[in-house]
Protein backbone atom coordinates (compact mmCIF):
# COMPACT_ATOMS: atom_id res chain seq x y z
CA UNK A 1 0.00 0.00 0.00
CA UNK A 2 1.18 3.57 -0.62
CA UNK A 3 2.77 5.46 2.27
CA UNK A 4 0.92 7.54 4.84
CA UNK A 5 2.41 10.69 3.33
CA UNK A 6 1.06 9.69 -0.08
CA UNK A 7 -2.42 9.08 1.31
CA UNK A 8 -2.33 12.47 3.05
CA UNK A 9 -1.35 14.20 -0.21
CA UNK A 10 -4.22 12.50 -2.05
CA UNK A 11 -6.56 13.42 0.82
CA UNK A 12 -5.48 17.07 0.67
CA UNK A 13 -5.86 17.25 -3.09
CA UNK A 14 -9.31 15.64 -2.92
CA UNK A 15 -10.57 18.92 -1.42
CA UNK A 16 -9.84 20.57 -4.77
CA UNK A 17 -11.44 17.94 -6.94
CA UNK A 18 -13.85 20.51 -8.40
CA UNK A 19 -11.35 23.38 -8.79
CA UNK A 20 -11.30 23.05 -12.58
CA UNK A 21 -14.91 21.91 -13.03
CA UNK A 22 -16.07 22.37 -16.60
CA UNK A 23 -19.18 21.29 -18.48
CA UNK A 24 -17.19 19.04 -20.81
CA UNK A 25 -15.08 16.82 -18.53
CA UNK A 26 -16.55 17.98 -15.20
CA UNK A 27 -14.27 16.84 -12.36
CA UNK A 28 -11.90 15.00 -14.70
CA UNK A 29 -8.86 17.21 -14.10
CA UNK A 30 -9.48 17.37 -10.35
CA UNK A 31 -9.69 13.59 -10.08
CA UNK A 32 -6.46 12.90 -11.93
CA UNK A 33 -4.59 15.67 -10.10
CA UNK A 34 -5.68 14.16 -6.76
CA UNK A 35 -4.51 10.74 -7.92
CA UNK A 36 -1.04 11.76 -9.13
CA UNK A 37 0.83 11.65 -5.76
CA UNK A 38 -0.21 8.00 -5.44
CA UNK A 39 0.78 7.22 -9.04
CA UNK A 40 4.15 8.91 -8.42
CA UNK A 41 4.76 6.43 -5.59
CA UNK A 42 3.41 3.39 -7.41
CA UNK A 43 5.33 3.84 -10.67
CA UNK A 44 9.05 4.62 -10.71
CA UNK A 45 9.16 4.35 -14.47
CA UNK A 46 8.23 7.69 -16.12
CA UNK A 47 6.51 6.17 -19.15
CA UNK A 48 4.37 3.82 -17.03
CA UNK A 49 3.46 6.68 -14.70
CA UNK A 50 2.46 8.87 -17.61
CA UNK A 51 0.45 6.01 -19.11
CA UNK A 52 -1.38 5.59 -15.81
CA UNK A 53 -2.10 9.32 -15.58
CA UNK A 54 -3.44 9.32 -19.13
CA UNK A 55 -5.85 6.49 -18.21
CA UNK A 56 -7.60 8.83 -15.77
CA UNK A 57 -7.42 12.10 -17.72
CA UNK A 58 -10.98 11.73 -18.89
CA UNK A 59 -14.56 12.61 -17.99
CA UNK A 60 -15.42 12.12 -14.33
CA UNK A 61 -18.39 13.36 -12.33
CA UNK A 62 -19.56 12.30 -8.90
CA UNK A 63 -20.33 13.67 -5.48
CA UNK A 64 -17.14 15.42 -4.23
CA UNK A 65 -17.07 13.56 -0.91
CA UNK A 66 -17.69 10.16 -2.51
CA UNK A 67 -14.65 10.63 -4.75
CA UNK A 68 -12.47 9.46 -1.85
CA UNK A 69 -13.48 5.78 -1.85
CA UNK A 70 -13.20 5.75 -5.65
CA UNK A 71 -9.71 7.33 -5.45
CA UNK A 72 -8.67 4.76 -2.85
CA UNK A 73 -10.02 1.82 -4.85
CA UNK A 74 -8.31 3.04 -8.02
CA UNK A 75 -4.99 3.39 -6.13
CA UNK A 76 -5.36 -0.20 -4.91
CA UNK A 77 -6.04 -1.43 -8.46
CA UNK A 78 -3.06 0.49 -9.87
CA UNK A 79 -0.85 -1.18 -7.26
CA UNK A 80 -2.09 -4.51 -8.62
CA UNK A 81 -1.18 -3.36 -12.14
CA UNK A 82 2.36 -2.53 -10.94
CA UNK A 83 2.59 -5.97 -9.30
CA UNK A 84 1.29 -7.52 -12.52
CA UNK A 85 -1.71 -9.05 -10.75
CA UNK A 86 -4.31 -6.72 -12.28
CA UNK A 87 -5.26 -5.27 -15.66
CA UNK A 88 -4.77 -1.64 -16.69
CA UNK A 89 -8.45 -1.33 -17.58
CA UNK A 90 -9.75 -2.26 -14.13
CA UNK A 91 -9.20 1.16 -12.54
CA UNK A 92 -10.96 3.24 -15.22
CA UNK A 93 -13.80 0.71 -15.38
CA UNK A 94 -14.32 0.89 -11.64
CA UNK A 95 -14.18 4.69 -11.74
CA UNK A 96 -16.83 4.75 -14.45
CA UNK A 97 -19.00 2.16 -12.72
CA UNK A 98 -18.99 3.87 -9.34
CA UNK A 99 -19.25 7.55 -10.25
CA UNK A 100 -22.96 7.47 -11.03
CA UNK A 101 -23.99 5.30 -8.10
CA UNK A 102 -21.87 7.14 -5.55
CA UNK A 103 -22.97 10.47 -6.97
CA UNK A 104 -26.56 9.49 -6.30
CA UNK A 105 -25.80 8.20 -2.79
CA UNK A 106 -23.80 11.31 -1.96
CA UNK A 107 -26.51 13.66 -3.24
CA UNK A 108 -29.20 11.79 -1.32
CA UNK A 109 -27.26 11.64 1.95
CA UNK A 110 -25.12 14.77 2.13
CA UNK A 111 -27.07 17.35 0.11
CA UNK A 112 -30.62 16.15 0.74
CA UNK A 113 -30.38 14.98 4.33
CA UNK A 114 -27.28 15.83 6.35
CA UNK A 115 -26.86 19.42 5.15
CA UNK A 116 -30.51 20.43 5.81
CA UNK A 117 -30.41 18.68 9.19
CA UNK A 118 -27.23 20.46 10.31
CA UNK A 119 -28.52 23.78 8.91
CA UNK A 120 -31.75 23.46 10.86
CA UNK A 121 -29.79 22.60 14.03
CA UNK A 122 -27.75 25.74 13.38
CA UNK A 123 -30.92 27.81 12.93
CA UNK A 124 -32.32 26.54 16.26
CA UNK A 125 -29.04 27.53 17.91
CA UNK A 126 -29.18 31.02 16.35
CA UNK A 127 -32.45 31.74 18.14
CA UNK A 128 -30.92 30.83 21.51
CA UNK A 129 -27.21 31.58 21.33
CA UNK A 130 -27.02 33.78 18.25
CA UNK A 131 -23.64 33.71 16.52
CA UNK A 132 -22.91 30.15 17.66
CA UNK A 133 -25.53 28.90 15.21
CA UNK A 134 -23.29 28.95 12.12
CA UNK A 135 -20.48 27.31 14.12
CA UNK A 136 -22.81 24.52 15.29
CA UNK A 137 -23.81 23.94 11.64
CA UNK A 138 -20.18 23.83 10.48
CA UNK A 139 -19.09 21.54 13.30
CA UNK A 140 -21.91 19.00 12.91
CA UNK A 141 -21.66 18.89 9.14
CA UNK A 142 -17.90 18.74 8.78
CA UNK A 143 -17.44 15.99 11.36
CA UNK A 144 -19.43 13.68 9.08
CA UNK A 145 -18.08 15.02 5.80
CA UNK A 146 -14.38 14.86 6.68
CA UNK A 147 -14.81 11.42 8.23
CA UNK A 148 -16.33 10.21 4.96
CA UNK A 149 -13.52 11.71 2.90
CA UNK A 150 -10.71 10.28 5.07
CA UNK A 151 -12.15 6.87 5.91
CA UNK A 152 -13.43 6.39 2.37
CA UNK A 153 -9.92 6.99 1.01
CA UNK A 154 -8.22 4.74 3.55
CA UNK A 155 -10.74 1.91 3.07
CA UNK A 156 -10.44 2.23 -0.70
CA UNK A 157 -6.63 1.98 -0.54
CA UNK A 158 -6.81 -1.04 1.77
CA UNK A 159 -9.73 -2.94 0.27
CA UNK A 160 -9.80 -1.93 -3.40
CA UNK A 161 -13.07 -3.14 -4.92
CA UNK A 162 -14.06 -4.37 -1.45
CA UNK A 163 -14.76 -0.73 -0.47
CA UNK A 164 -18.12 -1.12 -2.21
CA UNK A 165 -19.27 -3.75 0.30
CA UNK A 166 -17.70 -1.81 3.17
CA UNK A 167 -19.68 1.34 2.33
CA UNK A 168 -22.83 -0.67 1.69
CA UNK A 169 -22.80 -1.86 5.32
CA UNK A 170 -23.37 1.76 6.42
CA UNK A 171 -26.56 1.94 4.36
CA UNK A 172 -26.35 5.68 3.71
CA UNK A 173 -29.68 5.83 1.82
CA UNK A 174 -31.58 4.62 4.91
CA UNK A 175 -29.78 7.11 7.12
CA UNK A 176 -30.69 9.80 4.59
CA UNK A 177 -34.38 9.03 5.05
CA UNK A 178 -34.06 9.03 8.85
CA UNK A 179 -32.24 12.35 8.64
CA UNK A 180 -35.13 13.85 6.68
CA UNK A 181 -37.63 12.86 9.38
CA UNK A 182 -35.43 14.36 12.10
CA UNK A 183 -35.13 17.53 9.98
CA UNK A 184 -38.93 17.68 9.64
CA UNK A 185 -39.34 17.33 13.41
CA UNK A 186 -36.73 20.04 14.07
CA UNK A 187 -38.46 22.29 11.55
CA UNK A 188 -41.67 21.91 13.52
CA UNK A 189 -39.76 23.08 16.59
CA UNK A 190 -38.24 25.95 14.56
CA UNK A 191 -41.73 27.03 13.51
CA UNK A 192 -42.75 27.33 17.17
CA UNK A 193 -39.57 29.25 18.04
CA UNK A 194 -40.38 31.66 15.19
CA UNK A 195 -43.87 32.17 16.67
CA UNK A 196 -42.48 32.78 20.19
CA UNK A 197 -39.39 34.83 19.40
CA UNK A 198 -40.18 36.67 16.17
CA UNK A 199 -43.87 36.81 15.21
CA UNK A 200 -45.54 37.39 18.57
CA UNK A 201 -43.13 39.92 20.09
CA UNK A 202 -43.53 42.37 17.20
CA UNK A 203 -46.82 43.51 18.69
CA UNK A 204 -44.58 46.10 20.35
CA UNK A 205 -44.03 48.15 17.18
CA UNK A 206 -42.44 51.26 18.53
CA UNK A 207 -39.30 49.57 19.74
CA UNK A 208 -36.40 49.51 17.34
CA UNK A 209 -35.05 46.40 19.08
CA UNK A 210 -36.95 43.18 18.77
CA UNK A 211 -38.41 42.39 22.15
CA UNK A 212 -37.12 38.90 21.85
CA UNK A 213 -37.88 37.62 25.29
CA UNK A 214 -41.01 39.59 26.18
CA UNK A 215 -44.28 37.97 25.23
CA UNK A 216 -47.20 40.35 24.87
CA UNK A 217 -49.97 37.76 25.12
CA UNK A 218 -53.25 37.78 26.99
CA UNK A 219 -53.81 34.03 26.90
CA UNK A 220 -51.31 31.22 27.21
CA UNK A 221 -53.19 29.48 24.38
CA UNK A 222 -52.36 32.28 21.94
CA UNK A 223 -48.99 30.80 20.95
CA UNK A 224 -50.73 27.45 20.35
CA UNK A 225 -53.27 29.08 18.03
CA UNK A 226 -50.52 31.09 16.34
CA UNK A 227 -48.52 27.90 15.84
CA UNK A 228 -51.54 26.14 14.35
CA UNK A 229 -52.03 29.04 11.93
CA UNK A 230 -48.35 29.01 11.02
CA UNK A 231 -48.38 25.25 10.37
CA UNK A 232 -51.44 25.55 8.11
CA UNK A 233 -49.96 28.47 6.16
CA UNK A 234 -46.62 26.67 5.84
CA UNK A 235 -48.28 23.52 4.51
CA UNK A 236 -50.18 25.72 2.05
CA UNK A 237 -46.92 27.27 0.84
CA UNK A 238 -45.45 23.78 0.63
CA UNK A 239 -48.28 22.78 -1.66
CA UNK A 240 -47.72 25.88 -3.80
CA UNK A 241 -43.99 25.15 -3.84
CA UNK A 242 -44.68 21.69 -5.20
CA UNK A 243 -46.47 23.30 -8.16
CA UNK A 244 -44.24 24.60 -10.99
CA UNK A 245 -43.67 27.89 -9.18
CA UNK A 246 -40.12 28.98 -8.44
CA UNK A 247 -39.06 30.41 -5.10
CA UNK A 248 -38.61 33.78 -6.78
CA UNK A 249 -42.18 33.84 -8.12
CA UNK A 250 -43.61 32.75 -4.80
CA UNK A 251 -41.72 35.57 -3.12
CA UNK A 252 -43.07 38.20 -5.49
CA UNK A 253 -46.63 36.86 -5.42
CA UNK A 254 -46.85 36.75 -1.62
CA UNK A 255 -44.31 39.03 0.03
CA UNK A 256 -44.74 42.00 -2.32
CA UNK A 257 -48.50 42.33 -1.70
CA UNK A 258 -47.86 41.89 2.03
CA UNK A 259 -45.32 44.70 1.93
CA UNK A 260 -47.72 47.01 0.10
CA UNK A 261 -50.58 46.17 2.48
CA UNK A 262 -48.33 46.71 5.51
CA UNK A 263 -47.20 50.11 4.31
CA UNK A 264 -50.71 51.25 3.39
CA UNK A 265 -52.63 49.86 6.38
CA UNK A 266 -50.30 50.60 9.33
CA UNK B 1 -20.71 58.71 3.23
CA UNK B 2 -18.32 59.42 0.35
CA UNK B 3 -18.31 57.49 -2.92
CA UNK B 4 -14.76 56.33 -2.22
CA UNK B 5 -15.80 54.64 1.01
CA UNK B 6 -18.78 53.00 -0.78
CA UNK B 7 -16.26 51.73 -3.33
CA UNK B 8 -13.79 50.38 -0.79
CA UNK B 9 -16.55 48.72 1.23
CA UNK B 10 -18.00 47.15 -1.92
CA UNK B 11 -14.52 45.99 -2.97
CA UNK B 12 -13.89 44.28 0.37
CA UNK B 13 -17.32 42.66 0.29
CA UNK B 14 -16.74 41.56 -3.33
CA UNK B 15 -13.44 39.92 -2.40
CA UNK B 16 -14.90 38.24 0.68
CA UNK B 17 -17.89 37.04 -1.38
CA UNK B 18 -15.55 35.72 -4.05
CA UNK B 19 -13.45 33.79 -1.53
CA UNK B 20 -16.52 32.34 0.20
CA UNK B 21 -17.96 31.38 -3.20
CA UNK B 22 -14.93 29.20 -3.88
CA UNK B 23 -16.17 26.84 -1.20
CA UNK B 24 -19.43 26.37 -3.11
CA UNK B 25 -17.83 24.39 -5.92
CA UNK B 26 -14.11 24.91 -6.45
CA UNK B 27 -12.47 24.21 -3.11
CA UNK B 28 -13.00 22.45 0.21
CA UNK B 29 -16.83 22.27 0.26
CA UNK B 30 -16.80 22.76 4.04
CA UNK B 31 -20.01 24.81 3.70
CA UNK B 32 -18.69 28.27 4.63
CA UNK B 33 -20.38 29.29 1.37
CA UNK B 34 -23.82 28.49 2.78
CA UNK B 35 -25.99 31.52 3.64
CA UNK B 36 -26.12 30.59 7.34
CA UNK B 37 -22.36 31.16 7.47
CA UNK B 38 -21.64 33.69 4.71
CA UNK B 39 -24.42 36.11 5.67
CA UNK B 40 -23.46 36.47 9.37
CA UNK B 41 -19.81 36.81 8.30
CA UNK B 42 -20.80 39.65 5.97
CA UNK B 43 -22.93 41.08 8.77
CA UNK B 44 -19.90 41.04 11.10
CA UNK B 45 -17.86 42.85 8.44
CA UNK B 46 -20.51 45.52 7.88
CA UNK B 47 -21.34 46.04 11.55
CA UNK B 48 -24.63 44.17 11.93
CA UNK B 49 -24.25 40.48 12.75
CA UNK B 50 -27.96 40.25 13.61
CA UNK B 51 -28.95 41.37 10.12
CA UNK B 52 -26.53 38.79 8.75
CA UNK B 53 -28.13 36.10 10.90
CA UNK B 54 -31.61 37.08 9.68
CA UNK B 55 -30.46 36.93 6.04
CA UNK B 56 -28.65 33.67 6.69
CA UNK B 57 -31.70 32.00 8.25
CA UNK B 58 -34.03 33.19 5.47
CA UNK B 59 -31.83 32.28 2.53
CA UNK B 60 -30.66 28.99 4.05
CA UNK B 61 -34.27 27.87 4.41
CA UNK B 62 -35.47 29.36 1.11
CA UNK B 63 -32.83 27.55 -0.93
CA UNK B 64 -32.47 24.39 1.15
CA UNK B 65 -34.08 22.31 -1.59
CA UNK B 66 -31.84 23.75 -4.32
CA UNK B 67 -29.03 21.26 -4.82
CA UNK B 68 -26.25 20.78 -7.38
CA UNK B 69 -27.21 17.56 -9.15
CA UNK B 70 -25.47 16.64 -12.40
CA UNK B 71 -25.15 19.70 -14.62
CA UNK B 72 -27.93 21.62 -12.83
CA UNK B 73 -26.60 24.70 -11.12
CA UNK B 74 -28.55 26.00 -8.18
CA UNK B 75 -29.04 29.67 -7.37
CA UNK B 76 -25.81 31.31 -6.22
CA UNK B 77 -26.86 31.54 -2.58
CA UNK B 78 -23.45 32.79 -1.43
CA UNK B 79 -23.48 35.81 -3.73
CA UNK B 80 -27.10 36.50 -2.90
CA UNK B 81 -26.57 36.25 0.88
CA UNK B 82 -23.55 38.60 0.77
CA UNK B 83 -25.44 41.10 -1.42
CA UNK B 84 -28.67 41.06 0.60
CA UNK B 85 -26.78 41.46 3.89
CA UNK B 86 -24.65 44.35 2.64
CA UNK B 87 -27.67 46.10 1.09
CA UNK B 88 -29.80 45.62 4.21
CA UNK B 89 -27.09 47.05 6.45
CA UNK B 90 -26.63 50.00 4.08
CA UNK B 91 -30.37 50.68 4.24
CA UNK B 92 -30.50 50.35 8.04
CA UNK B 93 -27.56 52.73 8.46
CA UNK B 94 -29.03 55.31 6.11
CA UNK B 95 -32.35 55.23 8.02
CA UNK B 96 -30.54 56.42 11.11
CA UNK B 97 -30.86 53.11 12.96
CA UNK B 98 -27.90 51.58 14.70
CA UNK B 99 -27.04 48.37 12.78
CA UNK B 100 -25.32 46.78 15.75
CA UNK B 101 -28.35 47.33 18.02
CA UNK B 102 -31.04 46.02 15.71
CA UNK B 103 -33.01 42.99 16.87
CA UNK B 104 -33.76 39.81 14.95
CA UNK B 105 -37.48 40.57 14.50
CA UNK B 106 -36.81 44.04 13.09
CA UNK B 107 -34.05 42.59 10.89
CA UNK B 108 -36.46 40.10 9.30
CA UNK B 109 -38.81 42.98 8.45
CA UNK B 110 -36.02 44.99 6.81
CA UNK B 111 -34.61 42.02 4.92
CA UNK B 112 -37.95 41.11 3.30
CA UNK B 113 -38.16 44.10 0.89
CA UNK B 114 -34.39 44.07 0.30
CA UNK B 115 -34.67 40.41 -0.71
CA UNK B 116 -37.32 41.30 -3.31
CA UNK B 117 -34.96 43.88 -4.81
CA UNK B 118 -31.88 41.63 -4.75
CA UNK B 119 -33.42 38.36 -6.02
CA UNK B 120 -33.01 39.23 -9.74
CA UNK B 121 -29.27 39.67 -9.09
CA UNK B 122 -29.00 35.91 -8.56
CA UNK B 123 -29.36 35.47 -12.33
CA UNK B 124 -26.21 37.57 -12.88
CA UNK B 125 -24.29 35.49 -10.36
CA UNK B 126 -25.39 32.29 -12.04
CA UNK B 127 -24.14 33.63 -15.38
CA UNK B 128 -20.80 34.46 -13.72
CA UNK B 129 -20.61 30.89 -12.42
CA UNK B 130 -21.38 29.46 -15.86
CA UNK B 131 -18.72 31.72 -17.40
CA UNK B 132 -16.14 30.38 -14.90
CA UNK B 133 -16.95 26.80 -15.85
CA UNK B 134 -16.58 27.54 -19.56
CA UNK B 135 -13.17 29.07 -18.88
CA UNK B 136 -12.09 25.91 -17.09
CA UNK B 137 -12.43 23.81 -20.23
CA UNK B 138 -9.14 25.34 -21.40
CA UNK B 139 -7.39 23.88 -18.35
CA UNK B 140 -8.40 20.32 -19.18
CA UNK B 141 -7.22 20.80 -22.77
CA UNK B 142 -3.87 22.07 -21.43
CA UNK B 143 -3.60 18.95 -19.25
CA UNK B 144 -4.13 16.70 -22.28
CA UNK B 145 -1.52 18.67 -24.20
CA UNK B 146 0.96 18.30 -21.30
CA UNK B 147 0.52 14.54 -21.45
CA UNK B 148 1.24 14.40 -25.16
CA UNK B 149 4.98 14.95 -25.59
CA UNK B 150 6.38 16.96 -28.48
CA UNK B 151 8.80 15.30 -30.83
CA UNK B 152 12.03 14.56 -28.97
CA UNK B 153 10.69 15.69 -25.62
CA UNK B 154 10.66 13.50 -22.55
CA UNK B 155 8.17 15.17 -20.30
CA UNK B 156 8.89 13.72 -16.89
CA UNK B 157 7.54 16.65 -14.88
CA UNK B 158 3.88 16.16 -15.69
CA UNK B 159 2.66 15.34 -12.18
CA UNK B 160 3.26 18.67 -10.40
CA UNK B 161 1.83 20.60 -13.35
CA UNK B 162 -1.54 18.84 -13.20
CA UNK B 163 -2.23 20.00 -9.66
CA UNK B 164 -1.17 23.59 -10.36
CA UNK B 165 -3.23 23.50 -13.55
CA UNK B 166 -6.18 22.31 -11.50
CA UNK B 167 -5.66 25.10 -8.97
CA UNK B 168 -5.81 27.71 -11.74
CA UNK B 169 -9.48 26.87 -11.86
CA UNK B 170 -9.78 28.58 -8.46
CA UNK B 171 -8.87 31.89 -10.07
CA UNK B 172 -11.37 31.26 -12.86
CA UNK B 173 -14.07 30.70 -10.26
CA UNK B 174 -13.02 33.65 -8.11
CA UNK B 175 -12.80 36.72 -10.29
CA UNK B 176 -16.13 36.67 -12.21
CA UNK B 177 -18.22 36.25 -9.07
CA UNK B 178 -16.09 38.67 -7.02
CA UNK B 179 -16.44 41.31 -9.72
CA UNK B 180 -20.19 40.73 -10.01
CA UNK B 181 -20.68 40.98 -6.24
CA UNK B 182 -18.57 44.15 -6.10
CA UNK B 183 -20.61 45.83 -8.84
CA UNK B 184 -24.01 44.82 -7.47
CA UNK B 185 -23.18 45.64 -3.84
CA UNK B 186 -21.98 49.06 -4.97
CA UNK B 187 -25.09 49.78 -7.05
CA UNK B 188 -27.65 48.32 -4.65
CA UNK B 189 -25.91 49.83 -1.62
CA UNK B 190 -26.07 53.23 -3.29
CA UNK B 191 -29.79 52.80 -4.05
CA UNK B 192 -30.49 51.53 -0.51
CA UNK B 193 -28.66 54.49 1.06
CA UNK B 194 -30.56 56.91 -1.17
CA UNK B 195 -33.97 55.40 -0.38
CA UNK B 196 -33.15 55.15 3.33
CA UNK B 197 -32.00 58.74 3.42
CA UNK B 198 -35.06 60.07 1.56
CA UNK B 199 -37.88 57.93 2.96
CA UNK B 200 -36.45 56.79 6.29
CA UNK B 201 -37.44 53.70 8.22
CA UNK B 202 -41.13 52.82 7.71
CA UNK B 203 -41.39 51.16 11.13
CA UNK B 204 -41.44 47.58 12.39
CA UNK B 205 -45.25 47.29 12.20
CA UNK B 206 -45.41 48.27 8.51
CA UNK B 207 -42.74 45.72 7.61
CA UNK B 208 -44.20 43.05 9.88
CA UNK B 209 -46.57 41.36 7.35
CA UNK B 210 -43.80 41.05 4.74
CA UNK B 211 -41.27 39.82 7.31
CA UNK B 212 -43.73 37.27 8.71
CA UNK B 213 -44.72 35.99 5.27
CA UNK B 214 -41.15 35.62 4.06
CA UNK B 215 -40.35 33.60 7.18
CA UNK B 216 -43.32 31.31 6.55
CA UNK B 217 -42.33 30.91 2.92
CA UNK B 218 -38.78 30.10 3.96
CA UNK B 219 -40.08 27.50 6.42
CA UNK B 220 -42.19 25.95 3.66
CA UNK B 221 -39.25 25.79 1.25
CA UNK B 222 -37.09 24.18 3.95
CA UNK B 223 -39.86 21.64 4.53
CA UNK B 224 -40.07 20.92 0.81
CA UNK B 225 -36.34 20.02 0.94
CA UNK B 226 -37.15 17.04 3.15
CA UNK B 227 -40.66 16.50 1.85
CA UNK B 228 -42.33 13.18 2.04
CA UNK B 229 -45.89 12.69 3.21
CA UNK B 230 -44.60 11.33 6.52
CA UNK B 231 -42.24 14.29 6.93
CA UNK B 232 -45.18 16.71 6.57
CA UNK B 233 -47.04 14.87 9.34
CA UNK B 234 -43.90 14.82 11.52
CA UNK B 235 -43.46 18.58 10.99
CA UNK B 236 -47.06 19.40 11.93
CA UNK B 237 -47.08 17.13 14.98
CA UNK B 238 -43.70 18.40 16.15
CA UNK B 239 -44.78 22.05 15.91
CA UNK B 240 -48.07 21.48 17.70
CA UNK B 241 -46.48 19.31 20.40
CA UNK B 242 -43.84 22.02 21.01
CA UNK B 243 -46.62 24.59 21.44
CA UNK B 244 -48.62 22.27 23.71
CA UNK B 245 -45.59 21.52 25.87
CA UNK B 246 -44.93 25.24 26.20
CA UNK B 247 -48.53 25.85 27.32
CA UNK B 248 -48.36 22.97 29.84
CA UNK B 249 -44.97 23.94 31.25
CA UNK B 250 -45.96 27.60 31.61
Amino acid sequence: MISGAGIKKVFFRSFFIQAAWCFDKMQGLGFVSALTPALDEIYNDDSKRKEAISRYTRYYNSHPYMASPILGAVINLEEKVRDKSGSTGAGPELQEALMGAYGSIGDGFFWASLRPLCAIAGIVTVFYISLWGPLVFLFLYNICHILMRWKGLVWGCALGVGVIDKLATYDLPSWAIRGRYVSAALLGFVSFIIVLKVLMPVVSPLSERAVASELNVTSSWTPMLAELTLVVITLGFCYLGSRPLSVQRLLYFTVLPALIIGIILF
Amino acid sequence: MAISSFLSEALIIGCVGGVLSLDKTAALQVMVSRPIVSAPLTGLLTGSPTTGLAVGILLEMLYMADRPVGTYMPVHETGLSVTVTATSVAYITSCGLSPSMIGLGVAFGVVAPVLLVCIPVAALYRKADIFSRHMNKGLFDNACAALTPSVGEINTRVTPDLFMLNLRGLFNFFWPIALSIFVMVFILGFVARYLGGVYGYPGALRLYPAGALVLMLALAMALSAVMTRTALVVFSVSGLVSALLWVVIR
